[in-house]
């Protein structure tokens, strides 16, 4: 190969900042000429940048996308304003240009159809696959009522769709973000604060003393600012305690690292109330002035002594009582956090109410260390008609379940299964964002419902496995090339961000604004949409603010004052908690009128047989579930997952480093590829690890398909939280096949 | 560069914003992530850093390149002059660091520090993306610069020191 001297200078003529050098800069490196050619190049390029915020996942940090003289983009770099970011964006948002640049993206719009007997895609026209979904959509309406046609919705996109939706009269809506993630520590937090976590997290971890991390593992989920504030928060010397039956980053980072036994974290958090109260070391002062029900707690937690604990949790007692020490002298700058991903055993919703309690025990809520006062600005609507009353929604459709304070995904797909019982059968879905195939567990009943489904339409930017089933597929562009709401966030201070289109949609796809506008429109629901351009919008909306569109192209964040007064609680200030009775609530009256345990009971949950390990998944810091495996960018950092097993394990099973293996879980459902092995001491030897969102089985994505495995196609056994109806995924086992179970068939 | 690895999460920032600010081809890198970890469960330790070019003193691709491609700066900084690299590869093989690979358009390819950033008073793009700031950058003969404070008040280490190289990545510990 010959060196193109031409193609280097191309390549190699970086620097995007746009800043101009000074020429006593150019000789600050001893005035090599080959280099002050390339600086001067890189100078003499002119860069644009465009404020945007991330979707590559939700925590939506503000960025500038930068474009080169031929409308490229180069690289996109941190709103150094955003406190979701603070000017540094991670792996994920960094390679979102990866997003755009994907080859395997949707392109136009398709449509289902049959040649010759075989069903299969054709594309379409947007003027007929959206007449086609507006057709279908009044069909439906006429016959069914506009309540069974189901939105599955995530991110950015979803919102859109909702307004369309409701604007339809449906509110028949849910995401997995509900019940499959952090539902149940909104539940938890809820009955005991009174008010839900949110997201981001209200968690003051850049001044707390003490971080208390249970099976939450920042660090290896990149949400950001969390990530810089326990960066921040290791550099104030604070003492990290983390929770995990594996060794996480952040339990590497941790002065104490309990290995406890799956399953059992609850027995660990009734435990540590029994110390800090035995102990008289909670905090007395706080608990007499803002928490009900505590002489009930006493009384309650008195039983699960630490020797109880450790025959549950194998956690010494005296390395329980040291931690819960340690907290208390913490205390109230102390954080027990709750978690995102909490959907593990089907009682979570309880254990995030032992995490709420434990925190009110040491008074972390309300003060400098523990969580703040969130606050938010709330974006004025832009004007539309009012939404029609529905009959019945995701709230009917969840209704057995008390404390489901937004739609339960199972249940919709429950629903849509067709039976005699079902008062509210659903005949139709639109699915943005979510690649439900892979985000719902029990795989076989989605499918089931799938099949059920009278027209199917997804929104995605990807051929998600999703995607495959759809009646019609609609390409909609990525967030690089679109407007959309502008993102309110919940901070110490509130804050709004915009997301300016930086390049023209590529290929056929169009923004989720439009196609929602467009749909609605053939709804004759065009009132809903005043608008031409969703520019229109957000430009009313920012000034409504006190803004301008204008301004915010050029600031990307716009930062405002608190209103709702201090970020704590001042000394001894009169705070009335948002629970029914005022106070923190310790026994929550209303979960024992509902029949519920007023406070948290530990019940042993299922252990794997002999020759199964229990699967436990997690987050790369490099992906966002399934939607980024096939990006080229976050590929090219990690493009399988691996079977993390304990060394133990390894012998017995004669397992190598790298070897593929296959898994079988509990009900016999075999892993779709092969795994390689990792032989790593960083797992317990009952339970084996993998990173989640791999093993797709999707042929269109090309970097994606058949690279590892996929753990939610392993999950075929829910534990259902009897509060919320989330749905515990973390009880499932598999055994591990060292021999090709699919050789002697054809896939 | 100081590099805290009891901060670093590993998570590849550094990765994909190097590649992204220097058009590295797409399988290629000039930083990377290792991952480290001793003991038995659960008495462990697991160490993750961030590794490059180390830039040394006595830089044996410097010394072993036979077109003086591959060279030091006045500051310190090794660079390779792609126009006078012939792509031979002695420099891969001499580095201990293994942090030299071969660009698809035939010239050796490695972490630059981002001198083009550099010169306009920016820090390299993997220092300015970490969300850990577990990166620092400065000039070590300036005593009194954050980088040469850390590790006089910091333990650390450096890498393969049997090398003899002299490099001027330090890791604190």
């Amino acid at each position: 190969m010959t060196t193109s001297r031409r193609k280097f200078i191309k390549i190699s003529a970086l620097g995007f900042g746009g800043l101009a050098a000074s020429t006593s800069a150019l000789s600050m490196f001893g005035g090599n000429s080959y280099l002050d050619e390339l600086v001067k190049q890189s100078v003499s390029k002119k860069f644009n940048r465009t404020a945007t915020y991330c979707e590559v996942c939700f925590w939506k940090c503000a960025g500038w996308a930068h474009t080169n003289e031929d409308g490229e983009i180069k690289k996109i770099i941190g709103n150094e304003n955003d406190p979701h970011c603070y000017g540094r964006l991670c792996p994920r948002g960094t390679g979102g240009v990866g997003m755009y640049n994907d080859e395997d993206r949707l392109k136009t719009p398709l449509i289902r159809t049959t040649v010759n007997g075989e069903e299969t895609f054709r594309k379409a026209s947007w003027e007929e696959a959206l007449d086609l979904i507006a057709t279908k959509f009044k069909g439906i309406k006429e016959t069914h009522g506009a309540e069974s046609i189901a939105l599955f919705k995530h991110g950015s996109p979803g919102s859109h769709l909702e307004h369309l939706f409701k604007a339809f009269g449906s509110d028949t809506i849910a995401e997995p973000a509900y019940a499959q993630c952090r539902g149940p520590r909104e539940t938890g937090f809820g009955l005991t604060f009174g008010s839900w976590v949110g997201s981001p997290e209200p968690t003051d971890i850049r001044d707390t003393k003490c971080l208390v991390l249970i099976g939450s593992h920042i660090g290896e989920n990149m949400h950001n600012s969390q990530v810089q504030e326990m960066s921040d928060a290791i550099d104030n010397g604070a003492t990290i305690i983390t929770v995990d039956p594996r060794l996480s980053t952040a339990a590497s980072k941790s002065e104490h690292w309990l290995a406890i036994k799956p399953a059992t974290d609850l027995a660990l958090l009734l435990s540590w109330m029994n110390v800090l109260i035995e102990e008289g070391i909670y905090n007395k002062k706080y608990v007499e002035q803002y928490a009900s029900g505590f002489d009930a707690l006493k009384e309650h937690v008195k039983q699960f002594t630490p020797e109880w604990a450790y025959g549950i949790t194998t956690i010494k007692p005296e390395e329980i009582r040291k931690t819960a020490r340690i907290m208390a002298a913490a205390a109230p700058s102390v954080i027990i956090h709750p978690g995102r991903h909490v959907t593990w055993y089907g009682d979570d919703a309880q254990r995030g109410r032992a995490v709420a309690m434990l925190n009110g025990l040491l008074g972390s809520w309300g003060n400098r260390g523990g969580f703040y006062f969130k606050e938010s600005l709330k974006v004025p609507k832009f004007p539309h008609p009012e939404y029609p009353e529905p009959k019945w929604g995701w709230r009917e459709i969840g209704e057995k379940y008390p404390y489901a304070e937004m739609g339960i995904t199972t249940e919709l797909v429950q629903a849509t299964i067709p039976s005699e019982d079902n008062e509210y059968p659903i005949k139709a879905w639109l699915v943005a964002g979510t690649n439900l195939v892979s985000t719902l567990p029990q795989r076989e009943k989605t499918l089931k419902a799938i099949d059920a489904v009278e027209f199917m339409v997804v929104v995605d930017t990807m051929p998600m496995e999703i995607t495959g089933y759809a009646d019609v597929v609609l390409p909609e562009c990525t967030y690089l090339e679109r407007y959309d709401e502008i993102r309110s966030a919940t901070n110490r201070t509130p804050s709004i961000a915009v997301r300016i289109p930086v390049v023209k949609p590529k290929y056929d796809s169009k923004p989720a604004w439009w196609i929602s506008k467009e749909i609605g429109e053939r709804l004759g629901l065009q009132d809903y949409f005043n608008y031409n351009d969703f520019e229109e919008v957000i430009e009313w909306q920012l000034k409504e603010l006190g803004t301008s569109l204008e301004e915010m192209k050029k600031i990307g964040v716009k930062v405002f004052d608190r209103k709702s007064g201090p970020l704590f609680l001042r000394e001894g200030e009169n705070y009335i908690f948002p629970t029914p009775s005022g106070k923190i609530e310790f026994y929550s009256h209303q979960l024992a009128e509902k029949g519920f345990d007023p406070m948290p009971v530990y019940t042993a949950h299922p252990e794997p047989e002999q020759g199964f390990y229990r699967l436990n998944y997690g987050r790369s810091p490099m992906h966002t579930f399934s939607r980024t495996i096939n990006n080229p960018n976050l590929s090219d950092l990690k493009d399988e997952n691996m079977l993390w097993v304990n060394p133990k394990v390894a012998r017995i099973l004669g397992l190598k480093k790298d070897q593929e293996v296959w898994l079988k879980n509990q009900d016999d459902i075999l892993s779709t590829f092969s795994i390689k092995v990792r032989v790593t001491e960083r797992v317990r030897w009952d339970s084996v690890y993998m990173y989640h969102g791999f093993g797709h089985n999707n042929k269109k994505l090309t970097r994606a398909f058949g690279k590892g495995a996929s753990d939610s196609e392993l999950i075929s056994k829910v534990a259902i939280d009897p509060l919320m109806g989330g749905t515990g995924l973390r009880g499932n086992f598999v055994s591990i096949l060292t021999e090709n179970p699919y050789k002697n068939t054809e896939i | 560069m100081v590099i805290d690895t009891l901060k670093c999460v590993g998570c590849s920032d550094c990765v994909v914003a190097c590649q992204t600010e220097n058009d590295v081809p797409i399988g290629y890198c000039r930083d990377w992530i290792v991952e480290t970890v001793s003991g038995t469960y659960p008495n462990l330790d697991l160490e993750l850093k961030s590794e490059r070019c180390n830039h040394c003193d006595n830089a044996p691709c410097v010394r072993c390149c036979p077109t003086g491609a591959s060279h030091s700066l006045p500051s310190g900084i090794v660079l390779v002059t792609a126009d006078e690299c012939i792509g031979c590869g002695a420099c891969i093989e001499s580095c201990p660091y293994d942090a030299r690979y071969q660009h698809p358009d035939g010239y050796v390819d490695k972490c630059t520090f981002c001198h083009h950033r550099l010169e306009k008073g920016q820090l390299p793009a993997c220092v300015s993306v970490c969300p850990t700031k577990c990166m620092y950058f400065g000039d070590l003969d300036n005593p009194n610069s954050e980088v040469s404070q850390l590790l006089k008040n910091r333990k650390y280490k450096t890498l393969a020191p049997e090398a003899g190289t002299n490099p001027h990545v330090f890791y604190l510990i």
